[in-house]
């Protein structure tokens, strides 16, 4: 009896210990050292932490891509229904002026094409030779593609935010389609992009891509709240502007230290490219501008001399400067 | 029953030892478990003949060959204690371990003892092939005491919770819960506290998600190919004492649902 009672006490010893277990767990984190190769990946800090994280960090950054493509797809000729033979038409210049003349434009009219639209013919099927019954007919009824003749009809692009989002959840890391997505979300809701922004901020600390589109998003809640006038911002509008402020400043700091050294010289680099020339340029301007407009004069004197000094080939910060002399 | 015939704990728990023992090197997944790994010794010596020696290509292969010795040693060590027990019921054969005077308690430690000691034997044989298929680079002696040390913890848990569950729930369910505990554990503890930063609750989910195991503690193979040096003794011993609170709450919760348990 008294063995059972002792038995007893020890198990319930062993349950009072284990419920206090989480005090323990909470301070071990024998993972938490910041060398190796495993976390020495560029703009992916956190990306590959062993053999097995490398190979899946390229899976889920290919399929982040992909993810990407298709949203630019969808952006640039609707959801990809448009035939790719007919995408970039191949005429040979003999053939030019029968291929305009000719109605049927290289394909049979014998049957009706509904997939035909202003030209274009496309991979729907036409009812005679769908098997897809009520699936065919919605597509047909909806026509879900743009004329590829107009490169860009800019939407407001909300049927195609879930696949920034679903990027980013798959790939913490891509920068691009917290930019990307951020630009798009802030036409629609900007305090919604400014949420999905620094998310994208915490993961990727040295993104400045992010840090600029934030600056953005920043500068347009500033403009709803106070208006465009911008001698009458009330104290709401104006704490945006600082913030918008600080998001620029630190988004041409990190660009600046990212940007290679050899980039002025031969504009030729694995890791940097015009368009990431052009936001750090973006960035710099917006800094100085905002500083003069809201904050010291004398500061954003001084930041125009630093950027300038940084970045010689922008010909506006160059501008800038010489009309400091002036 | 006199004195003599008496079966002691210890001596008991050894007896069920070599029984789980037989029955591991009867079956077929240890030695499909042993091919995997020539199949990756052929790799990376194919890869250095290859020419790619650099030192980063090595550190891969060796991260990649410990990492699946270290996959390979729970995975084995669970599909084994996971059929342990419902096998006994299933075929019965419990009626004739418990007709010796034996308690129900040393049955299940003994199991459990012996598919932790299968899982770390399994570990230290994968762990050497690797090694030996990536000859450019080594770990020191003490990183390898370390990686055996809580790797032998982390099958303990993985073991433990997997013949507890396995008194509850089917064999295959409780083997899937389980991988999936060992797997996606931590992320998906971090999953929930990330989804409850900021509310109301979320000290009390912080909280709540320590109750699961999170394996990726005891898993010190990047760390070391990464270069980062050994814990410190004071690590090491909360390493140890966070696995003896999940291996001594799963026994224990084990030995009373099994104690219960209507055979």
């Amino acid at each position: 009896m008294k063995k059972e009672r002792l038995q007893s006490i020890s198990r319930l010893a062993v349950l009072m210990v284990f419920l206090a277990s989480p005090v323990l767990s909470a301070r071990l984190d024998p993972q938490a050292y910041v060398e190796g190769p495993g976390r020495k990946m560029d703009n992916t800090p956190d990306r590959g932490t062993s053999a097995v994280g490398l190979l899946m960090g390229e899976l889920r950054e290919a399929v982040a891509e992909l993810m990407y493509v298709k949203t630019e797809r969808y952006l640039h000729a609707g959801v990809g229904y448009i035939s790719a033979a007919h995408q970039q038409p191949t005429v040979h210049a003999d053939d030019d002026a029968d291929a305009r003349d000719d109605p049927s434009h290289g394909h049979h009219h014998d049957e009706p094409h509904l997939g035909c639209r202003d030209g274009t013919p496309t991979i729907i099927r036409n009812p005679n030779r769908d098997f897809r019954g009520y699936v065919g007919v919605f597509h047909r009824a909806v026509q879900p593609w743009h004329d590829p003749s107009v490169h860009v009809k800019h939407t407001d692009a909300a049927e195609i935010l879930p696949w920034y989002r679903l990027m980013t959840l798959t790939d913490p890391h891509y920068v691009r389609g917290y930019v990307t997505g951020g630009w798009w979300l802030k036409s629609r809701d900007p305090e919604q992009a400014l949420k999905f922004l620094e998310e994208g901020i915490r993961k990727n600390p040295n993104a400045f891509q992010i840090y600029l589109v934030r600056g953005q998003v920043l500068i347009e809640l500033a403009r709803r709240t106070g208006g465009d006038d911008l001698e009458h911002l009330d104290e709401a509008a104006l704490a945006w502007c600082l913030d918008a402020r600080d998001a620029f400043r630190e988004a041409a700091r990190l660009g600046i230290a990212q940007r290679p050294a050899s980039w002025v010289d031969d504009n030729r680099h694995d890791d940097w490219s015009d368009s990431l020339d052009d936001d750090v340029f973006a960035a710099a301007r917006m800094a100085v501008l905002l500083e003069r407009r809201f904050g010291s004069a004398d500061v954003a004197d001084n930041l125009l001399v630093q950027f300038a000094r940084n970045l010689p080939d922008d010909a506006v910060l160059a501008r800038m400067v010489r009309g400091l002399g002036e | 029953m006199s004195e003599a015939n008496r079966v002691h704990g210890p001596r008991a728990m050894i007896l069920i030892a070599r029984a789980v023992m037989l029955d591991l090197v009867r079956g077929r997944s240890l030695y499909g478990f042993l091919a995997l790994m020539v199949c990756f010794m052929v790799l990376a010596l194919g890869v250095g003949l290859l020419g790619m020696e650099d030192a980063a290509t090595s550190l891969f292969l060796l991260n990649l060959g410990m990492t699946l010795a270290h996959l390979a040693a729970h995975v084995m060590a669970l599909a084994l204690a996971v059929r342990q027990l419902p096998a006994e019921l299933e075929h019965r054969t419990i009626h004739t371990l418990l007709a010796r005077p034996l308690r129900r308690s040393w049955v299940l430690l003994g199991k459990w003892a012996a598919c932790t000691a299968a899982g770390f034997l399994l570990f230290t044989v994968l762990l050497g092939m690797a090694c030996a298929a990536v000859p450019g680079v080594t770990l020191a002696p003490p990183e390898v005491g370390e990686v055996l040390l809580t790797t032998a913890l982390s099958v303990g848990v993985l073991t433990s919770l997997g013949i507890l569950l396995s008194l509850s729930l089917p064999k295959g369910l409780a083997f899937t819960l389980s991988v999936l505990i060992l797997l996606l554990g931590a992320p998906s503890t971090q999953l929930v506290q990330h989804a409850a930063a900021g509310g109301r609750l979320y000290n009390a989910v912080l909280w709540c998600t320590h109750y699961l195991p999170d394996f990726s503690k005891w898993n010190l193979i990047t760390r070391f190919t990464d270069g980062a040096p050994v814990l410190g003794a004071a690590d090491l011993a909360g390493l140890v004492l966070y696995a003896a609170l999940f291996m001594s709450a799963a026994l224990v919760a084990g030995v009373c649902v099994f104690e219960r348990k209507a055979i």
